[in-house]
């Protein structure tokens, strides 16, 4: 019997050799190439819109991109433990709080003087870490047949009234809806903050993202959602299948519903390809890629280069956003109180 | 009296006939044995008397009341028939004790000592009561099996093979025990088999079943002594069949001169006896010459011993046997065993039987 | 989703759907079948290379194998008391259990009925195309979960909650269900229910009495298996909007990483499966339902139904229509929608990725199982036991925990291998790995150690016995199993998530992130992919429970 096991471990030996040449060529098929030549952009954004900028980036440059995709939080925490080992050399996100974190952690490499002159100040942070590449506008969405104007929440604060119990949606899970909180933390502080997750806990009924969250709005299973433009205006634009019964209601006014927030991108400091790097922050934050920010299907703001939004958008200066400084926003803060509002 | 009755029973699979017009009685109190081999449509036929399949013609009476007539039929579980299949089909998931009360209504009175009276009755030890069929046996799962199905006190026995899967030992064991414990509870029972000499031990009476149809039914005496014809000479055991000229009271063939059951029949005819019934002499070369017509020589050509009987194989020397009479293989105590190629004497005891036709 | 086409990774549906295996075994443990006096012989001159060797690799995927668990465990004492009872000891957490003992609850009934009645009418009746209705009621399997998911948002949008997952999930996993229910209702004697009658049982009590308690087993191992994917899978109950233990991790994962959260998250999953694994053990008990005797089965007789038959029949037909034709229609609606666009190069390059993933993943899933899978048939005894467990049980796992404990190890104390596919498919083989060991030790238990010796004995070498009996017997069955856990790869996601190097793209990954932008149409191709891919599967798994049945 011990001849069997030898012979079938003769057959095993043939199968490692199988498995090393697979193994060879899955390298060759994946972060192998990324790491030889080109960089490997940790995204959080969404795909399509990053994989654009990619695109046009390797089309201008000839440097290869290689995405990972994740959360903003996921990512952001992931390069934080990661820490000096990081494969990544570019991290985009949806939001700030991400970029906050890993900045804190002292993980970016400052970006160079011409790279942030292409964003005006009030859309990066101060330190010049890292850089604003696009905006989006907090919205509550709501079911027109549902909701007359008149009966719209002056305020993202009236939401945890038990007058909205049940009637309203929101995706708490997802990285949007805590940078919003992230916000709301940063100018009300966290005793409101806190109580009005608690309101939160009680009132909107949680989807898994803001598009789900829309199409429940749509489908008149709740009044309301709060969610970012860009998923009505996106869905419009295209079918309007999910956001036929849909209109956007604005809390301007300063409101912490009215928070503009910044998508950020950033150099590692761990990166060994920061000259490629640095230019694709640039090429993003450039002509171009604002460019696409404006012509393309993600509608979010273009910010920078002094290219224009969509039009289909409503105007960053009608929006009345209240002043948040993105490279403070908390996200540990944030998710440690939506985990014990159980939220999480 | 007639308890059993099948009339005409009748049965199809598709094209092919597993049971044609089978008629059947089976009186009260009798051990009946169906033997047939694999194919002959024995079980079918004690499928179709428990009810678990209908017959697509003929009836079964049992008792004086009509089981099934036709297609329609009184569900088995109506019919108060025990039955015993081939390996007892004990209930995996019960212990000895709630096989044997399965049948038993929950809350019957006495039900308990009915399990204990049926477990005495089949010999088993009570200790056996809590333990899992798996646990058991070959013949100990047969006896609970009997004893399960006897607990219902059933007016009828239905036997599918169920020796068939026990060693030959046991076999004959349990076959004598099942057959004194069925007798002594009056049940009528019938054995359905392959084994012919399990039917002819078993039973006192026996229906052999050829290709759907009944070749023949008696006692096992009967049958064995007067089959009706070839095949089931053959089947119920050895047989040697010689062709004859048929006189009175004795039959000419290759055996000479032997006594047989003519009665008006005259003429050719095929005779069978049994290899039990030629004895075999020590004889020298010359005497077939000395007494042509009174006895028949023969050759030994084979010995095949087998303990208590052995088979001898003899081609015959005199002027009586057939050009291509192929050797007879005749019975033999050990104690006399002729050596090959030595002369011997045939002599007949007993009369041959006449097949009819 | 975790794991979503089948997954009989698990002792119990090892059971349930390799009967015939086990009782071999069970045979031999108690006879000594695998261990005549010849082999002990043997044993003892030849000890130093074989068993020794194959010993220390079983003893070392073992370990391995205990990762998780171990992580679960060194986490909560790192974290400290405090911590990990403020976070266990949350209404949160309360929430999740509650919706986690609703979901088993409300969808294990329902599904063992189901699989039950398909099982009675695909085997036990006379109902027409029972051949064709029986493959369809194992073709589900086909159809990952989150498709499943995917196909019923698409046709009722409004569909979520409890109502909506139970809805989903017994229509994707009652099959795990059917396969042993049916391959032990073709198992039984046919003789037990003739007696039955024959006692005075009418056919409805028969079936009670005698044919479902001898069901016990199947249904008990189907259940757990079932049981365990409801709290593993991810996919199917984000899209339906239904939170679990496993939802809850990946939101705490997504908005935390590897925290103390998700950890103690995945700690109480954890527990939730052993619990599981705990009442399967106890309600199916240590019993033995093998079949009595030696007799030759007769086929078992096919009821009529008679008037039945119409109504019968929307039994199957309505679960194919639901479980079958609705992903079916709507895959092909998005195909159409989507046209000629959405068959990007991109599909290719997921397509190859997979196949990569899955071969390497299968190759190295098969060869880990290996030692323990020849131990268990030529060495069987106490230490070979204890090592079985410590393979079996990590399949129970779900793949969040794993991937949750892959990160953590690999980030903290081994870095070199984070983010690698070597890491990617060490998760792949503790999660399937199971899946290896079982058609492995089945596919060796085909090769009796007496055939070889008939073969030395009719002249051969040692090696051309070795080649021509045992290598040859145990191929098959080794190349049916690691086309097993390749398909489970194939359709793997939450650990594929997680874990995967840069530039991934699997069939799973690329579905799923098209429908996390409501791109439904750009999903299509993949999810088609997947479904074609796991067709075979659930051919070899109908052809394999009908061998398990001895027909």
């Amino acid at each position: 019997m011990t001849m069997v096991f030898k012979h079938l471990a003769r057959a095993a030996a043939v199968t490692v050799v199988l498995t090393g040449s697979s193994l060879t060529a899955l390298a060759q098929g994946t972060a192998g190439s990324a790491a030889d030549d080109g960089i490997v952009v940790y995204n959080a954004q969404h795909a399509s819109l990053t994989q654009a900028w990619a695109d046009g980036f390797t089309r201008d440059t000839g440097i290869k991109v290689t995405l990972r995709k994740g959360g903003d939080m996921e990512l952001g925490n992931q390069i934080v433990q990661e820490g000096a080992a990081s494969p990544a050399d570019v991290f985009v996100t949806e939001n700030s709080p991400a970029m906050a974190l890993v900045d804190k952690a002292g993980l970016f490499a400052p970006l160079a003087a011409d790279v942030l002159a292409q964003t005006p100040e009030n859309f990066r942070p101060a330190n010049g870490h890292w850089t604003g590449v696009a905006a989006r506008s907090t919205v509550f969405a709501y079911n027109t047949a549902k909701l007359k104007p008149e009966q719209l929440p002056k305020s993202l604060l009236d939401l945890a009234d038990p007058s909205w119990k049940g009637r309203w949606a929101a995706s708490p899970a997802g990285a949007d809806f805590q940078a919003i909180v992230g916000a709301l933390l940063q100018l009300k502080g966290e005793a409101a903050t806190a109580s009005w997750l608690k309101g939160v806990k009680d009132n909107a009924k949680p989807y898994k993202g803001n598009g789900v969250a829309m199409k429940a709005v749509n489908a008149g299973e709740v009044e309301g959602a709060v969610i970012y433009h860009y998923y009505y205006v996106g869905d419009q634009a295209n079918t309007g299948e999910n956001s036929k019964n849909v209109a956007l209601h604005y809390f301007r006014n300063n409101d912490p519903g009215a928070f503009l927030s910044l998508s950020g991108a950033g150099v590692l400091a761990s990166s060994k390809h920061k000259a490629e790097a640095q230019a694709f922050v640039k090429w993003m934050t450039g002509t171009k890629g604002q460019e696409i920010l404006r012509d393309g299907n993600a509608y979010e703001y273009a910010i920078a280069s002094g290219v224009a939004s969509n039009a289909k958008l409503e105007p960053i200066a009608k929006l009345q956003a209240p002043k948040v400084t993105p490279e403070t926003l908390n996200n540990k803060a944030v998710t440690d109180l939506m985990t014990a509002a159980g939220l999480l | 009296m007639t308890f059993l009755t099948i009339q005409g029973i009748g049965k199809r699979y598709g094209g092919m006939a597993a049971l044609d017009g089978i008629d059947l009685a089976v009186p009260a109190g009798a051990r009946m044995a169906i033997v047939g081999r694999s194919g002959s449509g024995k079980t079918t036929l004690l499928r179709i008397v428990a009810g678990f399949e209908t017959a697509d013609s003929g009836r079964v009476t049992l008792d004086g009341q009509v089981l099934a007539e036709g297609a329609s039929a009184v569900p088995a579980h109506r019919r108060g028939i025990g039955y015993v299949p081939q390996d007892g089909a004990l209930f995996p998931h019960l212990s000895v004790a709630d096989n044997i009360a399965f049948g038993l209504e929950r809350g019957l009175p006495g039900r308990d000592a009915r399990v204990l009276d049926m477990m005495d009755m089949v010999e088993l030890d009570r200790r056996m009561l809590g333990r899992r069929p798996h646990e058991l046996s070959g013949g100990q799962q047969q006896r609970v099996a009997l004893a399960r199905a006897l607990a219902r006190q059933p007016r009828l026995m239905l036997l599918d093979e169920p020796f068939s899967a026990l060693d030959t030992g046991l076999r004959e064991t349990m076959r004598k025990a099942v057959a004194d414990l069925l007798r002594a509870a009056g049940v009528t029972t019938i054995l359905v088999t392959h084994d012919q000499n399990e039917a002819l031990s078993f039973a006192d009476h026996v229906a052999v079943l050829r290709q759907g149809r009944l070749a023949q039914a008696g006692t096992p005496q009967e049958l064995y002594h007067r089959p009706c014809d070839r095949d089931t000479a053959a089947f119920l055991g050895d047989a040697i069949v010689l062709p004859a000229e048929l006189g009175d009271g004795w039959a000419a063939c290759g055996l000479g001169r032997v006594a047989a059951d003519t009665g008006s029949r005259r003429g050719r005819a095929e005779i069978m006896l049994r290899p039990e019934q030629l004895r075999l002499a020590p004889a020298s070369p010359a005497d077939p010459a000395a007494s042509p017509e009174a006895a028949c020589h023969g050759r030994v050509t084979a010995v095949e011993f087998g303990g208590a009987v052995c088979k001898v194989a003899v081609s015959l020397l005199n002027g009586h046997a057939q050009d291509s009479q192929p050797a007879l293989t005749v019975h033999s105590s050990s104690l006399d065993l002729p050596a090959i190629n030595t002369h011997v004497r045939i002599t007949v005891s007993g009369k041959a039987h006449v097949f009819a036709t | 989703m975790t794991h979503p086409t089948l997954d009989p990774r698990t002792p119990a549906f090892r059971d349930a759907v390799h009967p015939g295996i086990n009782a071999r075994e069970d045979g031999a443990r108690g006879e000594g079948a695998w261990r005549s006096p010849t082999a002990g012989e043997g044993w003892r001159w030849r000890r130093p290379n074989g068993p020794a060797a194959a010993i220390a690799l079983a003893a070392l995927v073992s370990l391995i194998a205990l990762l998780p668990l171990g992580f679960v465990a060194w986490i909560a004492v790192q974290t400290g008391w405090d911590t990990v009872a403020a976070l266990v000891f949350r209404p949160r957490v309360g929430e999740l259990l509650v919706n986690t003992l609703l979901l088993e609850l409300a969808t294990l009934p329902p599904a063992i009925i189901l699989a039950v009645a398909l099982a009675w009418l695909t085997e036990r009746s006379d109902l027409p195309g029972a051949r064709l209705w029986a493959w369809l009621a194992v073709a589900p399997l086909a159809v990952p979960a989150f498709v499943h998911s995917y196909a019923w948002i698409t046709v009722a949008p409004g569909l979520h909650g409890l109502s909506g997952a139970t809805l989903v999930s017994v229509l994707a996993y009652f099959p795990f269900l059917y396969v042993p229910v049916a391959a032990q209702m073709r198992r039984l004697d046919p003789a037990m229910e003739d007696v039955a009658a024959s006692l005075g049982l009418g056919p409805w009590e028969v079936f009670l009495r005698v044919v479902l308690p001898q069901l016990r087993l199947p249904i008990c191992g189907g259940a757990l298996l079932v049981g365990l994917h409801l709290l593993a899978e991810y996919g199917l109950y984000v899209m339906i909007q239904f939170d679990t233990f496993t939802t809850a991790i990946v939101d705490q994962f997504q908005s935390a990483y590897n925290g103390p959260a998700a950890n103690m998250l995945a700690g109480v999953l954890v527990l939730c499966c052993l619990a599981l694994l705990g009442a399967e053990t106890a309600v199916r008990g240590n019993e033995r339902y093998a079949r009595v005797g030696s007799g030759a089965a007769r086929l078992p007789d096919r009821r009529r139904l008679g008037n039945a038959t119409l109504p019968a029949l929307l039994v199957p037909a309505l679960t194919a229509a639901l479980s079958l034709g609705v992903p079916l229609v709507t895959l092909g609606r998005w195909l159409l929608i989507g046209g000629a666009a959405v068959w990007g190069p991109a599909v290719l390059g997921a397509i190859g990725q997979t196949a990569l993933l899955a071969l390497a993943g299968a190759a190295l899933t098969t060869l880990a199982a290996l030692p323990m899978a020849w131990l268990s048939v030529r060495a069987p005894g106490r230490l070979q036991r204890i090592m079985e467990a410590c393979h079996y049980h990590v399949g129970a796992l779900p793949g969040v925990v794993v991937a949750l404990a892959l990160v953590t190890i690999t980030v903290r104390v081994a870095l070199p291998l984070y983010q690698t596919v070597a890491t990617v498919l060490l998760a792949y083989g503790l999660l399937f790995l199971p899946r290896a060991l079982v058609g492995l030790r089945g596919s060796i238990a085909q090769a009796p150690v007496e055939l070889e010796r008939a073969a030395m004995s009719l002249g051969r070498t040692p090696f051309q016995a070795v080649r021509q009996t045992t290598l040859r017997l145990a191929a098959p069955g080794a190349a049916a199993s690691m086309a097993m856990v390749a398909l489970g790869i194939a359709n793997e996601l939450t650990a594929t998530l997680m874990l995967a190097p840069n530039g991934t793209r699997t069939l799973a990954t690329e579905f799923w992130s098209f429908t996390a932008e409501l791109d439904y149409a750009g999903a299509a191709p993949y999810a088609v992919l997947m479904v074609l891919a796991s067709l075979p599967l659930t051919f070899l798994l109908h052809a394999q429970s009908k061998r398990a049945a001895g027909r």
